[in-house]
C-alpha cells in the first residue's frame, strides 16, 4: 500500500475509534462482546476439574455468556489460567496468547496462577502468570468453587461493559 | 516360588557378589548391589524370574554417607497382569564421581527413568543413548549451572 493510503487509513482509524467511543455506540459494541466469551482449550493444573465443573449443568457458566472450552485459538478471545504454569509451560502460554486476536481476557484461576501458590519456593514455577499476561481478573481460591469462577465472568464482564474500545493494531 | 527360595537362589549363585537379600514383606525383596555386578544380576534375576518390566528407576541422596542410591523396581508383566513379585535392586553410587551403568540393554522401559534420574540428581548412567533435558525448562543451565534440584544440598528460596 501507498504512503497516502497508510495514512489515510491511519486516519480513518483514528477517526473510528472515535466514533465507536462515543457513548451510546460504544455501549452497543462492549455489549455485543459481553456474552460470546470463547475460551481457550488450555489446561495447566487442577483447576480445571473446577471448571469443567462450572461449565456443566449444575452451574452452567454457559447462560453468562462464556462458551464451552474452543479449539481454535484464533477464535478465541478468552484464556483462563487454570493453575499452576512451570516454567516449561510459561513459554507455551505466551505462544497461545499470541496466537489470539484482540480484544482478549484473561482470568487467573487459583492459587497457584495468582501467586505460585503451594509451590511458591520451587525452582520450577512462575509465581503468578501475570508476570507473563496482563490479568483481567483474579480468582483465589485452592481451587476456587466453580461459584467463584462465575462471579470472575460477571466481573469480567463488568469491566468489559465499562471499558474503553480500542481498535488500534496489537491492543 | 516364595521369597525364600529366591533369597537362597540368590545367594548361592552370588555369594559375596551381592549384599544380603532381604525380605521386606511378602512379594518384596531388597538386594544391595555394588555396580560392578548390577548388570550380571540383573541378566539373571530378568532370565530367571522372567522379569520382564522395570517399574521405576530413583535416586536417594545420602550426604552424610557421601553417596548416592540407585534404586531399580523390577517387576513381571503378562497377560493375567503383575504377578505379585517385586525385586528392587539398590546400587550405592560415589557421590563426588556418580556413575553407574545403565541398564537400557536389559530394559528398554529404563530408558526416560535414567533420564530423569541423571536430570535430578546428576547421576551419569554409563551405556545410556541420550541423557538430555527430560522435565526441567531449557533455560536451566543458565539459571541453575550444575545444580540438581533433587540433592539434599539444593536450597530452596526460603530455606
Amino acid at each position: 500500500m501507498s504512503a497516502v493510503g497508510n495514512a489515510f487509513v491511519g486516519r480513518l482509524r483514528s477517526l473510528v475509534e472515535k466514533i465507536v467511543n462515543v457513548n451510546p455506540i460504544r455501549y452497543l459494541v462492549n455489549w455485543s462482546k459481553l456474552y460470546s466469551l470463547w475460551p481457550v482449550h488450555l489446561t495447566t493444573a487442577c483447576c480445571s476439574v473446577e471448571f469443567g465443573a462450572a461449565n456443566c449443568p449444575r452451574f452452567d457458566i454457559g447462560r453468562m455468556g462464556v462458551a464451552a472450552f474452543f479449539g481454535s485459538l484464533r477464535q478465541c478471545d478468552l484464556i483462563i489460567i487454570e493453575g499452576t504454569v512451570t516454567k516449561k509451560m510459561a513459554k507455551r502460554v505466551k505462544k497461545i496468547y499470541s496466537q489470539m486476536p484482540s480484544p482478549r481476557y484473561v482470568i487467573a484461576m487459583g492459587a497457584c496462577a495468582i501467586s505460585g501458590g503451594l509451590f511458591y519456593n520451587s525452582y520450577n514455577i512462575i509465581k503468578g502468570v501475570d508476570k507473563i499476561l496482563p490479568v483481567d481478573v483474579y480468582v483465589p481460591g485452592c481451587p476456587p468453587r466453580p461459584e467463584a469462577l462465575a462471579h470472575a465472568v460477571l466481573l469480567l464482564q463488568d469491566k468489559i461493559r465499562k471499558g474503553r474500545v480500542n481498535i488500534t493494531k496489537g491492543e | 516360588m516364595n521369597e525364600a527360595q529366591i533369597i537362597d537362589e540368590l545367594r548361592d549363585k552370588f555369594g559375596e557378589r551381592i549384599g544380603t537379600p532381604e525380605r521386606l514383606r511378602q512379594h518384596r525383596i531388597v538386594v544391595t548391589v555394588e555396580k560392578e555386578n548390577l548388570l550380571d544380576l540383573a541378566k539373571f534375576v530378568k532370565d530367571t524370574y522372567d522379569l520382564n518390566y522395570a517399574i521405576s528407576v530413583s535416586g536417594i541422596d545420602y550426604p552424610e554417607q557421601n553417596k548416592f542410591v540407585v534404586v531399580y523396581h523390577l517387576c513381571k508383566m503378562s497377560e493375567e497382569g503383575h504377578l505379585p513379585l517385586v525385586l528392587t535392586l539398590k546400587v550405592p553410587v560415589n557421590r563426588q564421581t556418580p556413575r553407574t551403568p545403565s541398564l537400557i540393554s536389559i530394559w528398554q522401559s529404563v530408558e526416560w527413568h535414567e533420564r530423569e534420574t541423571w536430570e535430578l540428581f546428576g547421576i551419569e548412567f554409563e551405556g545410556h543413548p541420550k541423557l538430555e533435558r527430560l522435565l526441567l525448562h531449557e533455560d536451566w543451565d543458565e539459571e541453575f549451572p550444575n545444580q540438581f534440584p533433587l540433592r539434599k544440598d539444593f536450597l530452596l528460596e526460603d530455606e
